[in-house]
Formats: C-alpha cells, sequence, structure tokens
C-alpha cells in the first residue's frame, strides 16, 4: 500500500525555497525547540522564526570579517609609563602623513568658536561668537562658504548633509545652503542658544534663552512641536542619537528629557547642585550612558536605562566642563585649560567612589575658555573650540574606523550624496516615533498602570477581556518564558501582587460560553487528586529554572559569589 | 375513408401473405417435399387472387366515389381464417429475425444485430426483475458508493497536499516543466518507423549495419585492437581534415570579399565621373548644399574646442604631473585631433585614413584599387601555398578526399581569376579615361579643400610641408608654449585666519598671542552677559533666602561668588599662566614655581592646591599615582575636603528640596484619588442641630491614577519619570496579543529579529523577506498532474 502510495506521490518539487536561500549550514544549536507548545502550526511557526534569527544573526556576525579596518590605540609598555604623558608632538611623529593631517591649529578672531562635523566627517562648519561662520570639507581644504555675520552667533550644525547648515544667530535660526546663501530665517525659534539636528526625522531642534524647545520638520517647514520648558534660560543641548531624544541642562542644575510627542519632559534627573555645563550622551552603547557636568566642577557618567544613579563621578576643578563622547565611546572633558580623554573601559569598569578615570590623554590648551569639543566621525581627531580659534588634536583609537557607507560616506561624490538625501526623505520617521524606548513600534501595549482606589475590583467579562487574558483565564497561555525587558518584570510582579488567585469557581464562571461542559468538569474534579509523574517532573524542572535565573542574578548584583568548578564535581548528581 | 381502408385492407393482406411466403421459405430448408407442396399451392393461388383483388379493387376506387359506404366487419383475427389460412402452429411465432432476414447483407444490420446481441442474450434467460429500490435508499447508495470511490481517488492527492500546506515556500508552478525544445539525438533515440517506407528504410539501416548503436559497436570493434597512440594519431587526423575544410571556406569567403570590395570601389569611382560629367547642371544646389553640410560640420568642430588646448579640460590636465593611462590617452587623442583639424584646413589627407576619406580622394583611382585587390590575392595564395604543404599524407591521400580539396580549390582560383580578369578588362578602360579626362584647370578657381574654401588665381596649389605651420596651430605637441606648469594653488582655505603648523609652534603656552588683548576685552563682554543670568539666579536664591536662615545666605553669596570669580579667572588665565607642563621630567619642580594667584577661586579651592587649574588634571592623576605607591598611608582626605567645600558652598541652592517637592506634586497628581460629589443641601437636611453624615459611598467618585509604588521611579529620589500616557506614540503599539502567539514572549521574539536590510546580510533580508508563495507574471498555473 505505501509504495502504491509512493509511486502516485506528486512531485511537487518547488515548495523548497529556492536554491540561492537555502541554509548551507545545519542550523545553530541554542534555537529553542519550543517542544512545549501543543499547536503543531504554531510550533512550526516558532521554530521557523527562531532558526531564521538565529541564522541571520550568524550571517551579520559572519560578515563582520568585512570590516577590515582596526582602530588604533596608545598602549604602554612597562608599569611605569601612562598615555597621557605623551604630548601631541610625540602622537603627530609617530602617526601616518596621512593621519597627522589631522592635527591643525585654526588661529581665528571673533571667537570663541564652536564647531560641528557632519555625520560623514567630512566637512566642518565652525562659528565664533562675533558672527564668523564658515563651512569647508577640512580634508581637501576646500572652503564652500564663509560668512560675517556681524551678529553674536552661538551654535551651528548641519542639517541632513553638508549641502544645508543652520546657525543660531542673534534673534532666530537661519539657514543657509553650502554656498552661504540665507534660506531661511526661522522665526519661531527665538533667541536660540543651542541646536540639534536629528538626521532621521529631519528635526532641526533649538533651545534659546526663553526656555522654549522647539522642534522644525526641515522637510515640510512645519514646526512639529513647541515646549515649555519653564526652567529659563537653557545653554545646554545634547541629542541620545540612538532614540533621538533631546537632553536639556538647566540652570537648576537639572537634566530633562524631551520627546516631541509630550509637552512635559519625559524623565528629569537632578544631577548637580550649580547649573548644568556639559552633556554628552555615548552613541557607542546604544545610548547608555550620559555624561553632565555642572558649573560645580562635577562631571557624572549616568546610565539612562533604570536611572538608578551615577555610574562614575569625579571632580575636575575649573568649573563647568564641555562634554563628547566619541563613537567608540571615549570621553573627552573639556575643562579649565586643557582637553582631558578618558577610554571607555576606564569609565564602565567599577571603582573608588568619586575617583577619577584612569586619563588617557590630555593636552593643554591655553586659550580659554573651551566651548566646544567635538570628535570628528571616522576620525581620531578631536577639535577644540576655544577663544582663540579652533586646534585639532589626535587622540588614538577613538573613532570608528568602519564606515557604513549605506549610512554615511566619507568618499561619497555628489550623484551618492543626492541620491542619499532622496533616500533620506523616503526613509523620513514621523515624530511621533520618538521615544525613550526605540523598539516600541509594534510591539505590544504595556498594561495599563491605572488603578482606581485601593480595593479596586476590576469585574470585566471574559469577552471583553484582551486576548492574553483570555488564553490565561482558559490556560491555553503560554506562561513558560517572560519577555526580559526591566518595565516588564515590574509590570509583571506587580500585576502578581494585584491580582487575587482566582477561586476555581470564578475560573469556571468565565469560562468561554460553551466549555464549562458538566462531564468535563467531572473529570477535572477527578483528576484533581491524581498526581502525575509528568506534572511532577515539569514542577521540578521549573523550580529548578527559577533557582538557576536566580542565583545568576545575585552573581551579576554581585551579592554572591560565582561557584567555582571544582575537581570534586565529577561525583556531583547531575 | 373507405378509400383508405380498402387500401388498409389489401396492405394487410399482402403483408400476411409475404409473411406466409416467408414462413414457407423457411421451411423449405427442412425440406420437406409436404412443404413444397404446399408451396406450390400456395403461389398458384396466390397469382389468381391477387390479380383479381387488385382489378377488384380498382374498379372498387373508380366506383366507390359514387357507391355508398360499405360498414366492414371489424376483424379481430389476424388473418383470414379458412380452409386457406395458414393453421398457426406453436413453434413458428413470427420473429424479428424473420423480417430481418431479407437485410442479412446489408453491413448496417449486422453492427446492429451485434450491439443487440447482449440485450437478446439476457431476454432468452427471462428473468423477472425486482422492484427497485426506493429512491431515496437508492440515491443514498449510489452516494456512498460515488464517496468512497472520490475518496480512494482524492486520498493519493493527500500526501501532496500535506507537503504543500506545511511548506515554507511554494513558487508556482510547482512542477517543474519539461524542456521545451527537444533535441535530435533525443528525437533519434526516440525513433520507430510507423509507415511502410520508414520501416522499409530502418530495414535497409539494419541490414546495413549502419544505424548509430551498430556504428558505435562497428567503431569499437574496430577501436579494440588499436594503440593508444593510433588512436591518438587518428583523431589528429580527423582535426586536420576539419581544420583544412575550415580554411578553405575561409579563402573562398575573402576572395569573394576582395572582389566585391574592388567593384564596389570601381563601381563608385564612375558612378562619380559620370556624375560630373553629367550632372553639371544641378552642380549648384549640390554644391551650395555640401557646403553648407561641411560648414556646419566645421562649426561643431570648432565648437567642441576639443582640438585645442585652450579648454578648460586641457587646460586642468596641464596642471597635472603624473596622468594615468586614461588621462594620457585622453591628451594624446586632443592632439591628433588638433592635428588632424590642421591638416584638414591645409586639404591634405592622412594616409592612413579609412574608407570614406579614401572615397574623396582625388588620387587614388581604379588603378590602385585593382592594385590593391591584387596584392591581397596575392598575398592570400601565398599564404595557401604555405597551408598546402601541411596536406601531405594520411586521409588526404584518399582519393575522394582530393578530389574534393581539388574541386574546391580550383572554384576558388576560378573565382580569383574570374576576378582577374574582370579587373583587367575594367583596367584598360579606366587608364584610358584617365589619361583623358585629368583637367588641366586654368584662370582663377575656387577650390574647396577640407573645410576650407581657397580662392587662388590660376594655379592649384601646393599644400605646404606640414612642418611649417606647427606653430600656426593651437594644437601642439605638450611641451609647446601654451601649457604652462604653474605650481599646485595654494590650498589655504580660510582666508583671513592664519593656519599655522603646529611643529612650529612647538610650546603654545611660551607663545605670547598677540590676540590676547582684544580676546580679553570681549570675554569681558562675555562674563557680563553670563553675569547678567547670574544676576538673576541670586536674585531668586535671594528670595529663597528669605525664608532661610542667615547663615544659609552667606554660603549662598559665596557659591555665588565663586562662579564669578571662576568665570574671571578662565578668562584672564591665558595671560597670567606662566608655562605648562608638557613633559613629566619638567612637572614636579614647577608645580612649585607657579605663583599664588589670591583671587576668589583660591577660598574654595583647597589649601594645598595650586590656583592654576589649568593642568589639574594631570596634577590630579599624579597624586593618584603618588597615592598608589604610599598605600596605606591614608591620603584621600584632601579630595575629601575638596568636596565638602564644594557641597558647602552649593548647599545653599536649594535644588534638592525644590526637587523633591516637584516630584511630591507629580506623585499626587498621577496617583488614584477619591472625589466626594456631594452637593451640600441636596439630600440631606442643614441647619443647626443636624448630624453631620459621612459622603455617601455612591457619591464618592474614583478617579484612576498610577499607584506611588508603581512608578518607575519609585525610591529614586533623584529622578523623576513621567507615568503619562504618550497618546500619540500609542498609536504604534499593538493592542490586543495577535493571533497565533500564546505568549507576550513570543510575539516579542518574532518582533525582535529585523529585517531590513540595513541591519541584515543579504541573504538575510532575502530570506526574511521571501513570499510563501511566489508566482512568475504571466505563466499559465497548471494544476498538479501525477507522476507516472
Amino acid at each position: 500500500m505505501a509504495s502504491s502510495v509512493d509511486s502516485l506521490f506528486v512531485k511537487a518539487q518547488n515548495t523548497t525555497l529556492p536554491k540561492s536561500l537555502r541554509p548551507t549550514s545545519p542550523p545553530p544549536d541554542n534555537v529553542p525547540k519550543h517542544k512545549h507548545v501543543k499547536d503543531l502550526k504554531l510550533r512550526t511557526k516558532l521554530n521557523r522564526q527562531a532558526a531564521h534569527a538565529a541564522r541571520s544573526k550568524a550571517l551579520v556576525e559572519d560578515a563582520e570579517l568585512l570590516l577590515t579596518n582596526e582602530a588604533g590605540k596608545m598602549q604602554v609598555e612597562t608599569e611605569l609609563e601612562r598615555t597621557w604623558r605623551i604630548g601631541q608632538d610625540d602622537i603627530v611623529q609617530s602617526a601616518s602623513q596621512e593621519a597627522a593631517k589631522g592635527r591643525r591649529e585654526l588661529k581665528l578672531d571673533g571667537g570663541p568658536y564652536r564647531s560641528r562635523y557632519s555625520r560623514n566627517g567630512r566637512h566642518l562648519a565652525i562659528v565664533g561668537n562675533m558672527g564668523h561662520v564658515a563651512t569647508f570639507d577640512w580634508q581637501t581644504g576646500a572652503m564652500h562658504a564663509e560668512l560675517q555675520l556681524q551678529e553674536t552667533c552661538r551654535d551651528i550644525t548641519f542639517l541632513q548633509d553638508q549641502s544645508f547648515f543652520a546657525v543660531a544667530q542673534k534673534k532666530y535660526v537661519f539657514i543657509y545652503d553650502r554656498d552661504g546663501v540665507e534660506l531661511h530665517r526661522l522665526k519661531a525659534h527665538i533667541e536660540p542658544t543651542r541646536l540639534e539636528f536629528l538626521p532621521y526625522h529631519w528635526l532641526l531642534a533649538s533651545v534659546g534663552n526663553n526656555g522654549f524647545l522647539k522642534y522644525q520638520d526641515t522637510s515640510t517647514g512645519h514646526i512639529v512641536a513647541e515646549h515649555r520648558t519653564k526652567l529659563g534660560a537653557c545653554h545646554t543641548l545634547a541629542q541620545n542619537k540612538h532614540n533621538a531624544v533631546l537632553h536639556l541642562g538647566h540652570s537648576n542644575g537639572v537634566v530633562t528629557l524631551w520627546t516631541p510627542n509630550i509637552p512635559h519632559p519625559a524623565v528629569q534627573i537632578l544631577a548637580h547642585f550649580g547649573p548644568v555645563v556639559g552633556l554628552s550622551v555615548d552613541p557607542s552603547s546604544g545610548g547608555r550612558y550620559m555624561a553632565t557636568s555642572g558649573q560645580d566642577g562635577v562631571v557624572k557618567v549616568w546610565d539612562c536605562r533604570n536611572w538608578k544613579g551615577t555610574v562614575r563621578e569625579w571632580t575636575t576643578r575649573g568649573g563647568g566642563a564641555e562634554l563628547e563622547w566619541s563613537a567608540r565611546g571615549a570621553l573627552s572633558v573639556a575643562v579649565g585649560g586643557s582637553v582631558n580623554v578618558y577610554t571607555k573601559l576606564s569609565i564602565q569598569t567599577s571603582h573608588a567612589p568619586k575617583a577619577p578615570p584612569p586619563l588617557y590623554l590630555t593636552h593643554p590648551i591655553p586659550h580659554r575658555p573651551l566651548t566646544s569639543v567635538r570628535f570628528c566621525p571616522f576620525q581620531d581627531i578631536l577639535t577644540i573650540g576655544h577663544n582663540a580659534g579652533l586646534s585639532s588634536i589626535l587622540v588614538p583609537g577613538v573613532g570608528e574606523p568602519n564606515f557604513d557607507s549605506m549610512e554615511a560616506d566619507p568618499f561619497e561624490n555628489k550623484k551618492a550624496r543626492r541620491e542619499r538625501e532622496v533616500k533620506g526623505l523616503l526613509d523620513k520617521i514621523q515624530p511621533d516615533m520618538i521615544t525613550l524606548d526605540p523598539d516600541f513600534v509594534g510591539a505590544l501595549a504595556p498594561p495599563t498602570k491605572l488603578t482606581t482606589a485601593v480595593n479596586d475590583t476590576h469585574d470585566i467579562p471574559f469577552a471583553r477581556l484582551p486576548r492574553l487574558e483570555r488564553l490565561r483565564v482558559q490556560g491555553k497561555a503560554d506562561e513558560t518564558e517572560l519577555v526580559d525587558d526591566d518595565d516588564e518584570d515590574v509590570a509583571d510582579g506587580d500585576g502578581d501582587k494585584n491580582a487575587k488567585p482566582q477561586s476555581r469557581m470564578e475560573k469556571e464562571k468565565r469560562k468561554m460560553r460553551g466549555k464549562g461542559k458538566s462531564v468535563k468538569r467531572y473529570l477535572r474534579k477527578q483528576r484533581k487528586n491524581v498526581i502525575d509523574p509528568t506534572a511532577v517532573a515539569i514542577r521540578a524542572k521549573l523550580e529548578k529554572q527559577r533557582e538557576e535565573k536566580r542565583v545568576a542574578k545575585a552573581i551579576e548584583n554581585g551579592s554572591m559569589e560565582a561557584r567555582k568548578p571544582s575537581a570534586l564535581d565529577r561525583f556531583r548528581r547531575p | 375513408m373507405e378509400m383508405t381502408n380498402d387500401w388498409t385492407v389489401g396492405m394487410m393482406k399482402r403483408l400476411r401473405v409475404m409473411m406466409r411466403l416467408m414462413r414457407v421459405m423457411r421451411k423449405k430448408d427442412e425440406a420437406s417435399p409436404e412443404a413444397l407442396e404446399e408451396l406450390q399451392d400456395f403461389l398458384s393461388k396466390l397469382d389468381s387472387t391477387d390479380d383479381k383483388k387488385r382489378k377488384s379493387n380498382d374498379v372498387s376506387d373508380t366506383q366507390s366515389a359514387s357507391k355508398k359506404r360499405r360498414l366492414m366487419q371489424e376483424r379481430t383475427e389476424a388473418g383470414d381464417e379458412g380452409e386457406f389460412g395458414v393453421s398457426v402452429r406453436g413453434s413458428t411465432a413470427l420473429k424479428l429475425d424473420d423480417l430481418l432476414a431479407p437485410l442479412a447483407s446489408s453491413s448496417a444490420l449486422t453492427t446492429l444485430k451485434k450491439s443487440i446481441k447482449v440485450l437478446t442474450s439476457t431476454s432468452t434467460k427471462t428473468k423477472t426483475l425486482s422492484a427497485p429500490l426506493p429512491q431515496r435508499a437508492q440515491e443514498r447508495l449510489d452516494r456512498e458508493a460515488a464517496y468512497e470511490q472520490t475518496k480512494e481517488e482524492v486520498d493519493k492527492w493527500s500526501a501532496t497536499m500535506k507537503r504543500i500546506k506545511q511548506a515554507e515556500h511554494l513558487s508556482f508552478p510547482l512542477q517543474a516543466q519539461s524542456e521545451g525544445r527537444v533535441s535530435n539525438l533525443e528525437l533519434a533515440a526516440k525513433f520507430k518507423p510507423s509507415n511502410e517506407l520508414e520501416s522499409a528504410v530502418d530495414n535497409l539501416l539494419k541490414s546495413a549495419q549502419l544505424r548509430d548503436q551498430d556504428i558505435a559497436g562497428t567503431e569499437a570493434l574496430k577501436m579494440a585492437h588499436l594503440s593508444v597512440e593510433e588512436v591518438a594519431a587518428r583523431r589528429a587526423e580527423l582535426r586536420m581534415m576539419r581544420e583544412l575544410a575550415f580554411r578553405a571556406d575561409k579563402k573562398a569567403k575573402r576572395i569573394a570579399k576582395i572582389k566585391s570590395k574592388a567593384y564596389r570601389r570601381i563601381r563608385k569611382k564612375q558612378r562619380e565621373r559620370l556624375g560630373g560629367e553629367e550632372g553639371d547642371a544641378d552642380m549648384d544646389v549640390e554644391d551650395a548644399e555640401t557646403r553648407l553640410k561641411a560648414e556646419v560640420e566645421r562649426a561643431r568642430e570648432r565648437a567642441t574646442l576639443r582640438h585645442k588646448t585652450t579648454g578648460k579640460w586641457a587646460k586642468a590636465m596641464q596642471g597635472r604631473e603624473e596622468l594615468d593611462v586614461d588621462q594620457r590617452q585622453a591628451i594624446g587623442e586632443m592632439l591628433e585631433r588638433g592635428e588632424k583639424l590642421r591638416r584638414r584646413i591645409q586639404g591634405e589627407m592622412s594616409g592612413d585614413e579609412s574608407e570614406e576619406n579614401e572615397s574623396d580622394d582625388e588620387e587614388q583611382d581604379v588603378e590602385t584599387i585593382k592594385q590593391g585587390a591584387f596584392e591581397e590575392l596575392a598575398m592570400l595564395n601565398a599564404s595557401d601555398v604555405l597551408s598546402a604543404d601541411i596536406k601531405s599524407k594520411s586521409v588526404f591521400n584518399m582519393k575522394f578526399m582530393r578530389d574534393a580539396a581539388e574541386r574546391q580549390t580550383r572554384e576558388a582560383d576560378a573565382a580569383a581569376d574570374d576576378f582577374l580578369k574582370e579587373m583587367g578588362g575594367v583596367e584598360q578602360e579606366s587608364d584610358d579615361d584617365a589619361c583623358g579626362d585629368r583637367p588641366v584647370t586654368e584662370g582663377p578657381s575656387v577650390q574647396r579643400v577640407g573645410g576650407r574654401v581657397i580662392y587662388h588665381p590660376g594655379t592649384i596649389p601646393y599644400t605646404k610641408p606640414v612642418d611649417s605651420h606647427a606653430s600656426e596651430t593651437s594644437s601642439v605637441t605638450l611641451q609647446s608654449a601654451d601649457l604652462v606648469q604653474d605650481s599646485p594653488k595654494n590650498l589655504n582655505f580660510i582666508s583671513s585666519p592664519i593656519i599655522s603648523s603646529p611643529t612650529q609652534e612647538s610650546n603654545p603656552w611660551l607663545v605670547t598671542s598677540s590676540s590676547s588683548g582684544p580676546s580679553r576685552k570681549r570675554s569681558e563682554v562675555l562674563v557680563q552677559k553670563g553675569s547678567d543670568a547670574l544676576a538673576k539666579s541670586t536674585n531668586k536664591l535671594k528670595k529663597r533666602i528669605a525664608k532661610g536662615g542667615e547663615e544659609k545666605e552667606r554660603i549662598q553669596d559665596d557659591a555665588v561668588l565663586e562662579i564669578d570669580a571662576d568665570n574671571v579667572l578662565t578668562v584672564l588665565e591665558p595671560a597670567s599662566a606662566p608655562a605648562v607642563i608638557n613633559t613629566k621630567h619638567e612637572l614636579k619642580g614647577k608645580r612649585k614655581e607657579k605663583p599664588k594667584n589670591d583671587s576668589v577661586a583660591v577660598r574654595i579651592s583647597p589649601a594645598d592646591a595650586d590656583d592654576s587649574d589649568v593642568h589639574s588634571e594631570v596634577d590630579e592623576q599624579e597624586r593618584t599615582l603618588e597615592r598608589k605607591r604610599q598605600r596605606g598611608k591614608g591620603k584621600g582626605v584632601t579630595a575629601f575636603k575638596q568636596r565638602e567645600l564644594v557641597s558647602l558652598a552649593f548647599a545653599g541652592d536649594n535644588v534638592v528640596q525644590a526637587f523633591e517637592d516637584l516630584k511630591q506634586s507629580e506623585i499626587e497628581a498621577d496617583a488614584p484619588r477619591e472625589v466626594d460629589t456631594t452637593l451640600p443641601g441636596w439630600g440631606s437636611w442643614g441647619g443647626t442641630g443636624t448630624k453631620k453624615f459621612p459622603p455617601r459611598p455612591n457619591l464618592i467618585k474614583k478617579i484612576a491614577g498610577v499607584e506611588p509604588s508603581s512608578r518607575a521611579d519609585y525610591k529614586k529620589a533623584h529622578v523623576i519619570i513621567s507615568e503619562k500616557r504618550d497618546k500619540k506614540a500609542a498609536k504604534y503599539l499593538v493592542k490586543e496579543l495577535p493571533y497565533p502567539y500564546t505568549s507576550h514572549a513570543q510575539y516579542a521574539r518574532s518582533m525582535d529579529i529585523p529585517v531590513g536590510a540595513e541591519w541584515n546580510t543579504r541573504v538575510g533580508f532575502q530570506r526574511g523577506t521571501l513570499p510563501r508563495v511566489v508566482k512568475k507574471m504571466g505563466t499559465v498555473i497548471e494544476p498538479l498532474v501525477k507522476a507516472s
């Protein structure tokens, strides 16, 4: 019989994947099998998803092989040597000729100066306090525009690329094109002090002396949001490149985080006792760390994920420090008459309380005040704006060595620039999508935290419950795994606390219509007292998993020592 | 009516007679004498009665019109019963066969009989049929049977359908289509003789053992006793044969080409000559036209400027020192162009110009063309001789091969000879023509040479040598005058600022910059601006302090002063800062030397610290190193002191208190609360002596909120995290768990995988976005077919 079926079997060959997409290797080992899911269709789907995720991850990891460029660094040979003792002259001498070009001094009148690099690191825009504005390709030395605006200019930023730039002038923000022709006067931005451009949303944000934060869409020209900070004039603005949230530093020492959606700050942190002077968010760690500095001379590094406190803080002398994180997580602190650079590792490792992290590099600059520090993208260059112009110094190992030409190409030509502009417009993200968690799009809405009174009982009929709740009531929900999200954990914990354990009666009351058959109920009752070996095993397994998780967490917290493997382990029972 | 009745009666009679006759005939087989007699009787009777009847009938027919109608007796029996009547016996009943017997020879009947045979056979059994089932029952049974059948049929597909349902990907058509083209070999392999001719040919081939498989067999047989070398030699021979055939082919083609080319050229010349003679009348029009065309051409040539070195591009090229291959080529091209133009201006053409240039060349005439053609032919022959040597032995010695080759060469030679002959004939003619027609111009004439019109008296001008004109034209070699090798421009990109290389200025601290003066001024302005803001803040602070004690006020003043002083300090610093510590050797000594700066900053800085905070960080680092070396001696006091001082300086800011208040108010605003909505005087008694009742529960309105303990900033004093719902972002969230998933984690994991090409490799992206069903547009999707 079987053979006859086989012979009749229709050869529908094209039910497999195309040859080019077929996996060449067996799937990775750690792919979950979802054996506990009873529904075959769902199980297959989940398994396929998991396999695909693992595969594509492996492919991406493989593709990292193509990132061939390595970051430079300075290393000490003996214990007595210190990297910060090496001056710029030594570095320039030992650097290659091309790299050494990055070391330069621009002596300019009309300072102090601020600067800004374009996203591909090729173009530099500088602005002096007295109104000297210039943009140029710093590598070839090709000047794009040079303006003497004859009024106070406080900040400058490129828009989507080097073809437009915005200057925060005495009264308004002005937009100029590449050749320095004034295109727009943004009258809505009054007395701007700082500018930021959000490249994926095409938003130009400004904050001014009147304490308003304004977002303007540079593709449509609309003002997207105007937020009143109610905290007076603001002189510090930084963007988190990971989630496009803007960080403002205020004169009362508070740092506020803003999105265009909500008219009040998403987060407020009391960071310093004096006015906040410097602010920067680490782009290397997905916006995890924020550094602030206050007029009180303290530099603090915060963990932005849960705001549990500072990761590191130390005191500098010379008042407020200008801060900037590099693409690879080095922090530069310009304070007093020198610029200090700390590496990522030294900032993130645990430390003695309030001790400064080990210094990586320092450079003295005699022209005070130091008003801006900017790392050049894809280069080991730090540009410091000061009273007498700008100085660029070499800081080995701070720049991202590999660039993504789809994202920011230092060598792009005119055509590529145009194409990127059009593509950027097509890929523009709505300003609504700016939130603290950038991965929220398409996620399941978190359960609301709103509760009414203390002894409140929600009596929602079963039919009106959300699907997940219904599944839970029916016992069909898959409870084996929880989402590894801090917020979720908290929410779940609360849910457990608030929700009373439902009695069987209640549960049965909420059964789907037609499911509570008397026979079934009877059978269930019969089953109640049966101690099933599989059930026992599952319970034991769950208990074991929970215990393992707890231990792992404890080890991570540092409250418990990790068990060291011993020779006697082989005699342990599994 | 009567008539018809009569007629029917007659017919019936006749029929009856016939039947009887047939019966008799049948009986005849038995050949009994009785029967014969009977027959004779019958026949004799038949004749008389029949004639009579017919007559009487005729008469009656004629008479019937006049006669009254006659009643006829109804008859029940089949025939006349009487003495002459046929006695009906049991076995001789009339059958269909009897009726059909005369038609036995016709083919239609035989086929009919065949088809009926089945019926007749069953009918012989003479079984009675049972009564049919009731309709419903019958239909049910039918359905059941049909279902069984269909199920069986469909079940054959179930495995396939299961596979299709579970497949991750389907690309239609599901079954690969058979190859559209059928090769000759395939056809030959499948060939089977179908008609006579084919089978005859096949038989012949078979007998001659010339079919493919036979040939292969014989070859194998023959090869079997050959050595490897022999096989190789044989193969080489074959190759040579092929090669030679190919060469012969090529040669023939070449000859044809030479012939046609020469012929064409000569024809052209002739036509031109004839046209020149005939078309003098419309010369003006044509000439004007061509001239106009040439002018346009020339203008275009000049417009491109690519023949000169004055163009923008050419100039750009001059500056370059090292040129890559492309650029060098481009320059060469440019120069060549210029040269060509110059020549054209002078009216002389280069020898290596292509056909179109040759065509308007006056000097080259028919003779040269022919000469060229002959030369080509000669060369061809020469090469042929070489190739002829090669064929010496082997297969080519076989007669048929030699014949074939000879034939081929003969053909080619004949073609060449023909051509030669033809050319020879023309040659003489053209010679005559050329001699006779050469024009001798006299008097002033206008001549067009190349792009330029030259007016000259009398004689035809002779073109000057090329070299003498070299300087006149702009196009020259790279070394010529207008290619100036000027050095690349100075690349200073900012005009006003001076860019000094850092190497020149080894120690920026030691250099007294000229800009320090004005900068100081400017920064003073800055400080004033800054202090303005600070003054505001001090005002605010003073307001706050009014509540607090005087002690605090003093400290606050200190703090404010400190900020102020610090600002001033930073400005003054560059001038006052005397030295810099670049190297570690100098470091320790210098620290002592630094003069003390007695400004306000001194007050807040710790006693042991230096005033200059230029290199505070370096100092700090040095100190930490020092501390590490002398670990255990407890030197961390200084840092603590400083911190203490700073906190003292900023203590009165009240920022902490203000922040706490703000947080408290935020928490309270968000918390759930109850509002008493009782209206006083409604539903209760008022006035003195009435009891105060607690508010009724149905009038207490509960407003939902966030519990303080469930806030994200719970127990984090320094932070306020907004718990308000982000309505605008909520539209991007999924409200319900989507269908197939049974837990949040499953769904979250499915959404975790990035889809875009930016986050994936090409394969990963394509795999992730591959649709389940793919079909080619425009193709007909055939239903699945069972494989045999």
